[in-house]
């Protein structure tokens, strides 16, 4: 077919869109992972006493949703094409430069002698799995969102959704989690996220082409 | 008025459904987009006489993502980028089944006739002889005979009934076949 016969059946199939949907559609995926990941969690593992104690509750949903909104920002540009460029990876490290900080100063005021024991807590074996499990929800929506639109940087954009999941899947796993130290908590859940985003840039190429 | 501002207003006006804008944008997007084609497949090792197929890629890419586009940012470079992406993912399927690329290619040149004449017909030469055909017989041969695809997918995505693309492929090789002596027709 002559490309001017494709131009031609293009301009007859010419219904109107809508631009600058990226943002709202990207936030519902946010919204709809959390409660998603919330009520996968539920149903499995259970919800546990959480909130005890709170400071410790706090670092966990304090790095995970600043995360979940990090990312959920830069899917938003890395959705459009060449969106990538204008959307700085660096700012993700961010939530795991505090987390780590926050982890190496609990460490620091225990023993040396304790610190395999505090590492090593009989959880961390569930916290790598069921983060990585439970971000399945989130995945599937960002996936959703993403595939719709027209991103370029497959790999990237794949890293950045796994991410984004393992950060709402984190958020939701801390209504869930018991544990009692802060080295404890940056140590898997930071490596549990990462895993995510290694995923989702392993699968990204294969998921999000258009 | 700027040739981008010209050109984001027609985009705008066809994304809001105005037909005729959208066909006018593509209408003149489409040159810049062919030229640019035609400069980055040689740098691929792509033969540019592949450029018309990428861009026909590009725009129905255009087409069925132009809600992907934030009018914050230039039209054209909008445009580039989906060519660009559709540039590399081609190239990166055909990386992944070189097999399945060159097969077909063999298959399209047992035509009926002298083994010793078949031979003779390497791909470049094949090309040439494609483009003395009419542009529907080539569109049906590239599709199905060099990349592999269904004669449904083909009519698919040239618009042609599948009837039709049968009708000519066979037409498109017993040409060719006449354009090498082979045929009975010459």
């Amino acid at each position: 077919m002559s490309t001017e016969r494709l131009i031609e059946s293009l301009e007859r199939r010419a219904q109107p869109v809508t631009l600058g949907q990226a943002p709202r559609l990207v936030a519902a995926a946010a919204l709809a992972g959390l409660v998603g990941a919330v009520t996968l969690l539920s149903f499995t593992l259970g919800l546990g006493p959480a909130l005890h104690p709170l400071p410790l509750f706090g670092l966990k949903i304090g790095f995970s949703l600043s995360s979940v909104g990090l990312a959920a920002l830069q899917l938003t540009r890395l959705a459009y094409p060449e969106g990538a460029t204008r959307a700085p990876l660096g700012l993700l490290l961010g939530p795991f430069v505090l987390l780590a900080a926050a982890g190496a100063f609990g460490l620091l005021t225990r023993p040396p002698a304790d610190w395999p024991l505090i590492l090593l807590h009989a959880s961390w074996l569930e916290c790598l799995l069921a983060i990585p499990l439970i971000a399945l929800a989130p995945f599937l929506g960002a996936t959703l969102v993403l595939r719709r639109y027209a991103p370029t940087h497959l790999r990237r954009t794949g890293a950045v959704a796994g991410l984004f999941a393992g950060a709402a899947s984190a958020a939701a796993y801390a209504l869930h989690c018991q544990a009692t130290s802060a080295a404890f908590v940056a140590l898997w859940y930071g490596l549990s996220v990462l895993l995510c985003g290694l995923l989702g840039a392993l699968a990204g190429p294969r998921l999000l082409r258009w | 008025m700027s040739e981008e501002d010209e050109l984001k207003a027609l985009f705008l006006a066809g994304a809001a459904g105005d037909g005729a804008a959208h066909g006018r944008f593509l209408r003149r997007a489409a040159p810049r987009l062919r030229a640019y084609l035609r400069r980055q497949l040689p740098r691929l090792g792509v033969d540019p006489a592949e450029a018309e197929d990428f861009l026909q890629e590009t725009l129905l890419a255009i087409h069925s993502k132009r809600h992907a586009y934030d009018s914050a940012y230039p039209v054209l470079a909008w445009a580039t980028a989906i060519a660009r992406y559709k540039l590399i993912d081609g190239i990166r399927k055909r990386q992944r089944s070189p097999a399945a690329a060159r097969a077909p290619l063999e298959a399209a040149l047992s035509l009926p006739g002298p083994d010793d004449h078949a031979s003779v017909a390497a791909a470049a030469d094949l090309h040439r002889l494609l483009d003395q055909l009419p542009l529907q017989t080539q569109a049906a041969i590239r599709d199905v005979k060099l990349e592999g695809l269904s004669v449904a997918e083909s009519a698919q995505r040239r618009g042609m009934s599948e009837s039709l693309v049968k009708v000519n492929i066979h037409r498109g090789l017993k040409r060719i076949a006449e354009l090498l002596g082979l045929g009975a027709g010459t």
